[in-house]
């Protein structure tokens, strides 16, 4: 069964290779994010799981703002250029680099040194992990217990993106307001349904944030559900109401708070001194890494719509 | 040998991946071989250590035989997230290199930038 | 109530199956859509009350429930959108004259 999704998933990636047309490209990539997160599934991984299939939205979402507003989105509009494209046909250009590829790929396969087998730390975090940091889904506990600098350093390497694409793109307000409203003719049923779903969604990513430390789920997959949430909302009033600036310095905030609070309850060891469960500081964490997420992905996602435009 | 079948196919798909790096013309592809190379390693991390029937490794006490491990997990997760932002950075320095020199492939943006 | 569950996973398996030959036995895009649009409500929805009933009542039955109706309130506007911004961008069926950028690359 996992050999089958995994041969559909190179499958996948083959066709998203060879494809030249924009539109199909971004669908097949849709498929292939999906087959992925069946795959994680299926590798015991239910968070990684919820994980990609939240975030594998946004990418998506992502590309195809970008080529609507930029490139056009229609069905036959190609990735290169048409002078470039009829090189295509060349066969004799493939031969080297699929040489190259298949020697790295034999070399990588055969010549690396073999590497010790450690289920040592497995058995030792499996173990402990209810004691030391508490909660029941072992993940959880692991990113935010043992490797809280990893999650400190995901949160800032996240930050740093924001900033880079706030930095590379102008949003240009006034413009956008003064602008001509959009002459996309939305269809009442998908307002209608839109407005009747919008609140599960909502509903889900808190009851994944909240849940996150008994069941799959954590601050990362919910707040990329709560920001799908954002998407959809753009999708049936097109308004530009939300105050971008503002939302990037409650992101620096919580960024910092969310820093605050590891290095007080791990690595000085708070919750020795107060009476308090253990459940709370994992709870106020992965609330604060799920509203980060949220601000962040609102960020990025309104940054590309209002991309300004020339 | 040193790796299982199970991990070969992802690094089958990451050298996939890389020949679809190497050999895209357009810029949209390189971005799109990024995020393919990205998922590739991410399933080489999950991959690690599976058997059939494995469980996922959440509640109390499990059994340390049939659960999957649990840090390539929690590594994953940052991973991914990462990953959207850097599908991002990628798509603004495209639109903006778009903007400035109208190329959607290399060959045509190196020549627009020699001018 | 295992059989019963059972028969239902199979009627929903037929439906689907059906739908694929259907898919490519039409030519025509909008037909298409319909064929598509019975794979994704009746058949999912069909094997999904199957699965419920096989599990008889429980709350793992609840669950897939909610997951049924949600299925039903969402794919039905995604056949729905999938056509009707078909028919906005001009895309006609074949009895008519379809627009000559159609012909090389529709559906």
């Amino acid at each position: 069964m996992i050999y089958a999704f995994l041969t559909l998933w190179i499958v996948g990636a083959l066709l998203i290779i060879r494809e030249s047309k924009i539109i199909r490209m971004i669908i097949y990539l849709g498929i292939f994010s999906l087959i992925s997160s069946v795959c994680f599934y299926m590798f015991g991984a239910p968070d990684v799981a919820i994980a990609e299939a939240a975030i594998s939205v946004f990418s998506t979402v992502f590309f195809i703002v970008c080529f609507e507003k930029h490139f056009g989105l229609a069905v036959g509009v190609s990735d290169v250029t048409p002078e470039s494209a009829e090189n295509r046909t060349n066969l004799k250009k493939y031969i080297p680099p699929v040489v190259f590829t298949i020697f790295l790929f034999v070399l990588f396969i055969f010549f690396i040194p073999e590497n010790p087998a450690n289920s040592y730390l497995k058995d030792q975090y499996l173990s402990l992990f209810s004691r030391d940091v508490g909660g029941e889904n072992s993940v959880t506990s692991i990113y935010l217990g043992y490797r809280v600098y990893d999650t400190l350093f995901e949160a800032l390497m996240l930050l740093v993106g924001i900033v880079s694409v706030t930095h590379l793109s102008r949003y240009c307000e006034t413009s956008v307001k003064e602008g001509k409203p959009s002459d996309i003719n939305r269809a009442d049923i998908a307002v209608f349904t839109i407005r009747v779903i919008c609140p599960v969604m909502l509903l889900f990513g808190i009851y994944l944030i909240l849940n996150g430390h008994i069941s799959p789920g954590g601050g990362f997959q919910g707040g990329a559900a709560i920001a799908s949430f954002f998407v959809c909302r753009y999708m049936i009033y097109d308004i530009y109401d939300i105050p971008i600036e503002r939302i990037i310095m409650v992101e620096k905030i919580i960024y910092v708070v969310v820093v605050l609070l590891a290095v007080l309850f791990i690595f000085i060891g708070l919750h020795s001194f107060l009476p308090l469960p253990q459940s709370v500081y994992l709870i106020t964490m992965n609330l604060l890494i799920g509203a980060k997420v949220t601000c962040g992905l609102i960020i990025i996602f309104y940054r590309f719509i209002a991309f300004e435009r020339r | 040998m040193v790796f299982d079948i199970i991990e070969i196919f992802s690094v089958l798909m990451f050298f996939i991946s890389f020949y679809g790096l190497i050999t895209s013309k357009s810029i949209i592809k390189s971005v799109v071989s990024i995020l393919l190379m990205e998922s590739a390693v991410i399933m080489f991390f999950l991959s690690i250590g599976y058997t059939s029937g494995i469980m996922p490794p959440i509640g109390q006490n499990p059994e340390t035989e049939t659960v999957a491990d649990p840090l390539p997990q929690a590594l994953m997760i940052t991973a991914i997230i990462i990953g959207v932002a850097v599908v991002a950075v990628n798509l603004i320095m495209l639109i903006s290199l778009y903007r400035q020199c109208k190329a959607k492939d290399w060959d045509a943006a190196k020549k627009k930038s020699m001018e | 109530m295992q059989i019963a569950g059972n028969i239902i996973i199979i009627i929903g398996i037929i439906f689907m199956f059906f739908g694929v030959i259907g898919i490519y036995k039409f030519k025509n895009f909008y037909s298409r859509i319909l064929i598509s649009g019975q794979i994704d409500t009746v058949g999912a929805l069909t094997v999904i009350i199957g699965i419920a009933v096989k599990h008889g009542i429980s709350f793992f039955s609840l669950k897939l429930l909610l997951l049924a109706g949600i299925i039903l309130l969402l794919n039905p506007l995604a056949t729905h959108i999938t056509a009707r911004s078909a028919r906005l961008s001009g895309y006609l069926a074949q009895e008519q004259e379809p627009p000559p950028h159609d012909k090389k690359d529709g559906v």
